[in-house]
């Protein structure tokens, strides 16, 4: 998969994964291993660039003895998601143009 | 190697980093690394799945540069299937991945210290520059605004002594006026007194010795 479009479409992965509940870098990981390629080094660039951005908020929580961080998406991560499902269709039409295209 | 030789290595090749940063992915690596402990992973099968310190840093350090290259990011070497059977990305350690790959990564880290070390001196070049240009101008501005008030105040006190000179001279003519005003009445009544006192004392004197001689 193209590398700039992977990087957009694992932001926007991991704001789904967080959009009910908070989550933590294992689950975050573990929630999208079937669904999509990420792994740990991957992930840490982008829950950074999230947090820049706005779109999350982190809080750590003791757990097991240590500090466990959590993400929580905010009203940034919000509207980018929402901002993302509405172009789905879109994106779809480009998807089938390129697939029939080649097909 | 173990984990923490894993950290220690991922800590020099982030060197470019502000320590906060380094400590920082540390501590997510940290987190990860117990988190997939709990799970029932061995530390070997944790190393592999975070791949070689090179590579987690250099995808820190793209992303530090405000960059994506994620040249690996497709590669099949990075793919594999963890013990408990999900599909995740691998990395190089551990996982037989050939030097090339290996090479890459660190030469990817390398050339992102590059830039990093390129932006941080161009960064304070710029704000030496800055503040050259900052102590320039206020020396200037301070040079020009003593100079322009040196000047202002000398005109004003050369107006005051002028107006106090003015000033001055008019009190002194006035003064003399009163003064002469004053000075001849007193000067020929004293005169007048006098020459008065002589004409009766010279009246009376004479009366007297024409009176004894009569």
């Amino acid at each position: 998969m193209d590398v700039q479009l992977k990087k957009g479409l694992l932001e926007i992965c991991v704001l789904a994964t967080i959009e009910q509940e908070e989550s933590y870098g294992y689950k975050i990981i573990s929630d999208l291993s079937p669904i999509v390629e990420i792994s740990e080094s991957t992930l840490y660039p982008i829950l950074k660039r999230l947090e820049i951005a706005g779109a999350l908020t982190t809080y750590s929580r003791a757990f097991n003895g240590r500090l466990r961080k959590y993400y929580l998406i905010t009203g940034e991560g919000k509207r980018r998601l929402a901002e993302f499902k509405t172009s789905v269709p879109q994106m779809e039409k480009i998807m089938n143009f390129i697939l029939r295209r080649n097909g | 190697m173990t984990f923490r030789n894993w950290l220690e290595e991922l800590d020099k090749c982030l060197g470019s980093l502000p320590l906060a940063e380094r400590q920082r992915a540390a501590e997510f690596y940290k987190e990860l690394y117990s988190d997939e402990k709990e799970a029932g992973m061995s530390e070997s099968e944790i190393l592999s799945v975070f791949g070689s310190p090179a590579h987690a840093a250099a995808e820190i350090l793209n992303n530090a540069a405000g960059e994506y290259a994620h040249a690996n990011a497709d590669n099949e070497l990075f793919r594999g299937t963890t013990p408990d059977g999900q599909n995740r990305t691998y990395g190089q350690y551990g996982n037989g991945m050939p030097e090339k790959n290996s090479f890459e990564a660190k030469n990817a880290t390398e050339k992102k210290d590059g830039i990093l070390y390129t932006s941080k001196s161009k960064l304070i070049a710029g704000l030496c520059a800055a503040g050259l240009a900052f102590l320039l101008s206020s020396c200037a501005i301070g040079i020009v605004g003593s100079i322009l008030a040196s000047e202002i105040a000398l005109l004003i006190a050369g107006i005051i002594l002028l107006s106090g000179g003015t000033a001055t001279l008019a009190a002194g003519l006035i003064a003399l006026g009163v003064f002469i005003l004053l000075a001849m009445p007193i000067y020929y009544g004293i005169k007048y007194t006098i020459k008065g006192i002589i004409w009766v004392t010279r009246k009376f004197y004479t009366s007297l010795l024409t009176e004894g001689i009569a």
